[in-house]
């Protein structure tokens, strides 16, 4: 029992983290999102490349200023598996609004994070965003794939 | 597990087991994925595991080169009355577009 609650503990506090890092990303604030990455934070991001490691805030803040206004980051589904000091979750996300080019965006796509505890600390370690890919010959992102 | 190839997501062993349909379709035998980078975290009872895959250029959506090519994986794993099982996969290759 005492493992349980544990549990239900950390879940709680894994919530309240990607409430915390979702908010950021609507608010085009890149501190607050890169706040809750550990130091060795690895992406695999929606977009080219492969992979990044460490914080990227120029990054961030040059995606943020293609969107006009608040960003519109709705998290769908948050399953949340969680241990004493390991933890991952998984959800589609819902990303629309408004592009500073004139056009809208409206995607659904898929998000993974693997969080560690670091003394009292979650620190979210490794973040996973992607969309398919058509694997009919055009390898085309399915960007218009909704649940 | 989100896939690669659509769908968004497959929920369930019987959805899984669908994904399969397609690249078993397309995959010689003899090819199999290579594990190009892997990091493990592991606590008492959840973990994760991030690694770069390569999937073998004998596959339909391979490129014709011989190099086949990259793709990103993260697994989530748990703990199941002392055996760790597989509850979450997301493999993808970033979007260009």
């Amino acid at each position: 029992m005492a493992n349980q609650t544990l549990t239900t503990s950390a879940e709680t506090e894994i919530r309240l983290i990607v409430d915390s890092w979702a908010q950021a990303m609507r608010a085009k604030d890149a501190a607050g999102v890169i706040a809750h990455q550990a130091r060795d934070f690895v992406q695999f991001d929606l977009a080219p490349p492969l992979q990044t490691v460490g914080a990227h805030p120029e990054g961030l803040q040059g995606w943020f200023a293609t969107w006009r206004g608040q960003i519109g980051y709705e998290i769908i589904d948050l399953h949340v598996i969680a241990g004493d000091d390991i933890a991952f979750c998984h959800a589609l996300i819902h990303l629309t609004g408004s592009r500073t080019d004139g056009s809208e965006s409206d995607v659904w796509f898929r998000n993974t994070l693997c969080l560690r505890k670091t003394g009292d600390v979650w620190e979210i370690a490794h973040g996973h965003e992607s969309v398919p890919m058509h694997m009919d010959g055009s390898f085309r992102a399915a960007i218009d794939l909704k649940p | 597990m989100f896939d690669v190839p659509p769908p968004l997501r497959s929920r369930g062993m019987d959805e899984y087991g669908k994904t399969w349909d397609l690249f078993f379709k397309y995959h010689k035998p003899l090819q199999a994925f290579d594990i190009e980078e892997l990091e493990i975290t592991a606590g008492e009872d959840v973990a994760f595991a991030v690694a770069i895959m390569r999937c073998g250029s004998a596959t339909f959506s391979g490129p014709p080169e011989q190099g086949g090519f990259l793709f990103r994986l993260t697994i989530g794993l748990r703990k199941i009355d002392g055996a760790w099982r597989i509850t979450h996969e997301h493999h993808s290759v970033p979007a260009d577009d």
